[in-house]
């Protein structure tokens, strides 16, 4: 990681490689902290993304600090941030690039982890299972993703589901997870302080914090997985819980309501999406404790086998 | 995605005063890729790259302009005869408002333009 501190890195993450650039310390000291253990890619592999963030004016890098993402777009997407939230410029500015610019996979806006299994004494390899989890922002499906990779399921991405139409394997993209506000504490009481960045107060999203992703999910960040099981989780405080099963024309409307790029993709997204609504158990939950939305999870994958 | 397609749909739509004599018409049914769920289809136009979901009586409509093209009259007379006991006040306007969603979807033009 030596290298980002001489302004520039290349690392991989899921089927990616990813330039980054920067000359900020504060966040090259941020990067390092919560992409620990990422591998780093080769001098000759390809660059599927470049991303420079750095600060607006020569003025703005020492006064009052505020940068700004550049991804070679001519018109620029992004805004600028004050300086202390420089991590969040390049976490954006990664999420937006692999958004318009990965088309050889059909995106869904949404947590995925996945199940492993040993291979039986015979040696045959059961094929990870993967649940896809959607919905709307503030929905609980980034806390749900933090839950689960941290307890038996490898994370696949809590912001992008990346799928080959043409296997429907899903792929991972073990990005840090982002998670707000009241899920902060909810998951620091479980997994303790160290696999947390620092806070970033006064986004403007609320206070944020990136969970670090787990090592299982790094080194096993090439092993593709089966979807079986999509939810759309509802936190509903105080709310009983509550599972609707839901299918056929609707489950492909939901599904392809959280696809990216389903519009770019024509018939090949048509396709998969029709195929994985036969073939996939579709559900919403509604839960009141994070526990009680893992079980269920875990309850409906059983079923969905 | 031919050149000439947009001023057509655009004439169709300039035109598009859904009357009961004008003679629907579905242009390259074969652009069309249908996939079916209990009693929904779905529909996927590869001219326009939009998706439909279609209940039934949509489907029997676009299935019906698919063999012919049709008035709105020989539409509500063919699916009243396929739907008996359904209030025919209630069909011939379900009628008209598909048409309509058809026409502003560029799925159907009229059959002068063909």
């Amino acid at each position: 990681m030596r290298g980002l501190r001489r302004g520039t890195l290349k690392f991989k993450v899921g089927p990616f490689v990813a330039r980054i650039g920067t000359t900020y310390p504060l966040l090259q000291q941020d990067f390092l902290d919560i992409y620990e253990g990422y591998p780093l890619a080769a001098p000759e592999d390809f660059v599927h993304f470049n991303l420079k963030v750095g600060p607006v004016s020569l003025l703005r890098r020492w006064f009052r600090p505020k940068v700004i993402a550049d991804g070679g777009f001519v018109a620029s997407p992004f805004v600028p941030l004050p300086g202390d939230l420089a991590i969040l410029a390049l976490e954006m500015g990664l999420n937006w690039q692999v958004g318009t610019k990965s088309d050889q996979f059909l995106i869904f806006h949404s947590g995925v982890v996945a199940k492993d299994f040993e291979p039986s004494a015979t040696g045959e390899v059961r094929p990870s299972r993967a649940v896809l989890m959607a919905g709307q922002s503030g929905a609980g499906k980034s806390t749900l993703t933090a839950g689960l990779a941290y307890n038996g399921w490898r994370l696949f991405s809590d912001e992008f589901a990346l799928m080959d139409t043409s296997d429907l394997q899903l792929y991972p993209y073990p990005r840090p997870i982002s998670l707000k506000n009241q899920s902060i504490e909810v998951m620091v009481e479980r997994l303790g302080e160290e696999v947390f960045s620092r806070p970033y107060l006064d986004t403007p999203k609320g206070t944020i914090r990136y969970l670090k992703a787990p090592g299982d999910s790094l080194r096993n960040g090439d092993r593709p997985a089966r979807l079986d099981l999509v939810v759309f989780p509802e936190y509903s405080p105080g709310a009983p819980a509550q599972v609707a099963e839901f299918e056929g024309a609707e489950a492909f409307a939901m599904l392809r309501g959280a696809s990216v790029n389903c519009d770019r993709l024509g018939q090949a997204a048509f396709d998969a999406i029709s195929d994985l609504t036969g073939r996939c158990k579709f559900f919403h939950l509604q839960y009141d404790t994070l526990d009680m939305a893992m079980r269920m999870v875990e309850d409906l994958m059983e079923e969905a086998a | 995605m031919g050149s000439g397609r947009r001023p057509i749909i655009g004439r169709a739509r300039y035109f598009s005063v859904i009357e009961a004599s004008t003679v629907w018409h579905l242009p390259e049914p074969g652009s069309l890729v249908w996939r079916s769920f209990d009693s929904y289809s779905l529909l996927f136009n590869e001219r326009s790259g939009d998706t439909h979901v279609l209940d039934p009586l949509s489907r029997e409509i676009l299935d019906l302009l698919m063999e012919a093209p049709h008035d709105e009259t020989s539409l509500v007379r063919e699916l009243s005869s396929l739907m008996e006991g359904q209030d025919p006040a209630k069909l011939e306007a379900a009628i008209h408002e598909t048409l309509e969603a058809f026409d502003s979807a560029g799925l159907i033009i009229p059959a002068y333009f063909s």
